[in-house]
């Protein structure tokens, strides 16, 4: 019963991306690529906004597949306790968080083009992460003896683009603001990594 | 205190209500219960800590829950506080008390240590009645040395990196040496640290080597250390740290009390930084930087970038540090599982496995400390040779249990191993190999030294050679790795025990 369900709403997070992919042709080529390529950050930063649907779209889907993942690990990892409810308010409470705060920073350090720059990179990003872990989540749906490999793929997927979203970010910053660059580390540092770096230390 | 704003007694009053709460349903952190076994028997002196965090513990002799064991904490927290906002310009305390409520709050480890009973909770204090007594000496107040007296005693009592805010002030001011009542201030001190300075010279200086040279380090590693520190150093202040680490910066530094903050906050931060060249960081230690850097920033926050955002990023920050209270008391919303979580009930789990009345875990101090707290049952760290000495090895309760049965448990390993009869043998300090000439073995007891690297970590595990009587042979008849060994520590093996560690430092044989 369990499975069934999930893999009714990989179906249909599938055919959301199918749809996408099909309806905004042109950003998804260049979205698929942002890894090796960043023309779809240069785009949508200079102002593509038609693209802002898509966009909101897939990172809706990131969401969602990442609250399935997290719960459907739940439930076979000893240390996560994730049910639908908790992973769907937490990621979406955290991302907005973190969109705030990024927004008050740069007001508050009048730094807001570069932090909307920010902005751009990480919600990229993440939309990435969560089509890229489409996959992922399909196989453990199928395969849930895999939970360990595949929190361990997971992981590394997140932590890794997480790091190319911000080298690509500095790289920005260094081209076009440097002096910004002390505050950007220090907002990693308060925000991103601070915060795990908190609950992994209270976790057992 | 007549000065204070009734407003502020009133924010204070749902802060002390709020962190009364939190500590009553918050379930023990690992090391709060060590501290609390520390405070059933009152010294001078602790193996890895100073005294003043076993009196924080004390009123969980009356008082017999979480609360017990925090409320002095709580209350403390509070009085730093105010002794915090006291030590603020009077213009600031008049026009920012907000703000000081906000970004104090917004501070990560403010925040949690608001209801945490550890050593820093009595540094944090400390540090504020050393603030706040230096300010009052500066304007030449009657009774501050006495104050500035009492704080460092209480600094040093609490953590002995207190000293550091001490160091630090003298050196931004080094009139302080030519000045008589600097000098009264450091002889009240020192007197009443003097029990302290007593109980070390009777115990070897043990806490002082712990920290120096015993503890288990590891080789240099740049991100579990000194990147590690930096994050630190960052997430001590949350969001506000780019404004606080500004505002040290732009601090006046002809003005005595600012440049003593300045040194104060800057000394801790520098020290860390470089001590994390040689060990591994933690947040904590940190903490006595927080109090001058929020007086440095709140001193000049209307002339800062923050100032006209300073309540949505503390709203922002208080809204994160409420998420992480609510998850530390409430485990099914918890998405990860949490230290506090579930203690009690694994205390008392463990309670109906174990066959005798009395156990022991096997190299848990912090495990022992938690079963004792929750099963009110007595518990005791039995350590390997593998671990270290903590305070469990200068417990009187080992030698009544001699002959007696006694569960080991390995909570890792989930295995429970009754011993029939325990055969104890006190720990002591060895200075050389001849000290251990002079141990008297029994037929059935096997002595074992393990050889340590230079970071204490034990590298191999070598049997001592006796001859047939069980007398402990020469250091030269022993095996090479032995004779070579720069440090080692001693361990006995009874029986059907587990060789257990009785040296309480390493030495070189």
């Amino acid at each position: 019963m369990e499975l069934a369900r999930h893999s009714q709403f990989y179906l249909i997070l599938g055919v959301l991306i199918a749809v996408i992919r099909l309806g905004y042709a042109e950003p998804f080529f260049y979205f698929k690529r942002i890894v090796f390529d960043d023309t779809f950050l240069r785009l949508y930063d200079k102002g593509l906004k038609r693209w802002r649907n898509a966009l909101f779209t897939l990172s809706s889907i990131s969401v969602l597949l990442f609250a399935l993942m997290l719960t459907a690990l739940s439930a076979q990892v000893e240390w996560l306790n994730f049910n639908v409810l908790t992973a769907l308010v937490g990621l979406t409470a955290l991302l907005l968080l973190k969109y705030a705060v990024r927004r008050l920073l740069a007001f508050a350090h009048h730094a807001r083009g570069f932090f909307d720059t920010a902005q751009v990179y990480a919600q990229s990003y993440f939309a990435y992460a969560g089509v890229m872990a489409f996959i992922l989540g399909v196989t453990l749906d199928l395969y849930p003896e895999l939970n360990h490999i595949i929190l361990w793929i997971l992981g590394g997927l997140v932590i890794g683009l997480q790091t190319k979203c911000y080298y690509g970010v500095i790289n920005q910053l260094l081209r076009r603001k440097p002096e910004n660059l002390l505050l950007f580390i220090f907002y990693l540092c308060a925000l991103e990594i601070a915060p795990v770096v908190v609950v992994y230390t209270l976790s057992i | 205190m007549k000065s204070l704003p009734r407003s502020f007694w009133i924010i204070a009053s749902v802060v002390l209500i709020i962190n009364g709460i939190q500590a009553s349903f918050t379930e023990l952190l690992q090391d709060e219960a060590y501290y609390w076994y520390y405070a059933q028997k009152l010294e001078w002196g602790y193996f890895d800590h100073p005294p003043f965090v076993a009196f924080l513990a004390l009123a969980s002799r009356l008082l017999k829950n979480e609360l017990g064991l925090r409320v002095l904490s709580v209350v403390l927290n509070l009085a730093s506080y105010v002794l915090v906002f006291l030590s603020l310009n009077k213009q600031t305390r008049q026009k920012q008390q907000f703000n000081f409520w906000l970004i104090l709050l917004s501070l990560p480890l403010i925040n949690l240590y608001g209801f945490l009973t550890l050593p820093d909770t009595g540094t944090l204090f400390f540090a504020s009645l050393f603030i706040y007594g230096y300010k009052a000496f500066l304007k030449d107040k009657p009774r501050a040395a006495l104050l500035l007296g009492l704080a460092m005693a209480g600094l040093m009592y609490s953590k002995y990196t207190g000293v550091l805010l001490i160091l630090a002030t003298i050196a931004s001011n080094l009139s302080l040496l030519r000045n008589p009542k600097a000098w009264l201030a450091v002889g009240i001190s020192l007197a009443l640290f003097a029990p302290h300075l007593g109980w070390l010279y009777t115990h070897d200086f043990i806490t002082l080597k712990f920290h120096f040279s015993e503890r288990p380090n590891h080789a240099y590693d740049f991100l579990n250390f000194t990147g590690l520190y930096l994050v630190n150093a960052i997430a001590l202040f949350g969001l506000f740290a780019y404004a606080i680490f500004k505002a040290l910066f732009q601090a006046p530094s002809q003005e005595k009390f600012s440049r003593g903050l300045v040194f104060m906050a800057a000394g801790v931060l520098l020290f860390f930084f470089l001590s994390s060249f040689e060990k591994k960081s933690q947040l904590q230690w940190l903490l006595p930087a927080c109090y001058p850097a929020l007086i440095l920033l709140l001193e000049r926050i209307n002339k800062t970038a923050v100032y006209a955002f300073v309540q949505p990023l503390a709203t922002m920050s208080l809204l994160l540090l409420f998420g992480l209270r609510m998850l530390l008391i409430a485990p099914q919303w918890s998405p990860i599982k949490l230290e506090t979580h579930g203690v009690s009930k694994w205390a008392k789990q463990v309670a109906s496995q174990a066959s005798t009345s009395v156990v022991a875990f096997k190299d848990s101090y912090q495990k022992a400390s938690l079963y004792a707290f929750y099963t009110r049952r007595p518990a005791l760290s039995f350590n390997t040779l593998g671990y270290r000495p903590n305070a469990y090895d200068f417990d009187a309760r080992w030698a009544t249990l001699e002959g007696n049965p006694l569960t080991l448990i390995d909570d890792k390993a989930k295995t429970f191993t009754r011993i029939e009869h325990f055969q104890h043998v006190s720990a002591q300090y060895f200075e050389s190999f001849n000290d251990v000439l002079k141990l008297n073995l029994s037929d059935s007891q096997k002595l074992y030294a393990a050889v340590l690297d230079e970071y204490k970590n034990p590298i191999a595990l070598i049997r001592i050679k006796t001859d047939i009587n069980g007398k402990v042979l020469e250091l030269s008849a022993q095996e090479e790795p032995l004779k070579n060994a720069t440090s080692i520590r001693i361990g006995v093996q009874n029986e059907d025990h587990p060789v257990r560690l009785i040296s309480l430092t390493s030495f070189h044989p």
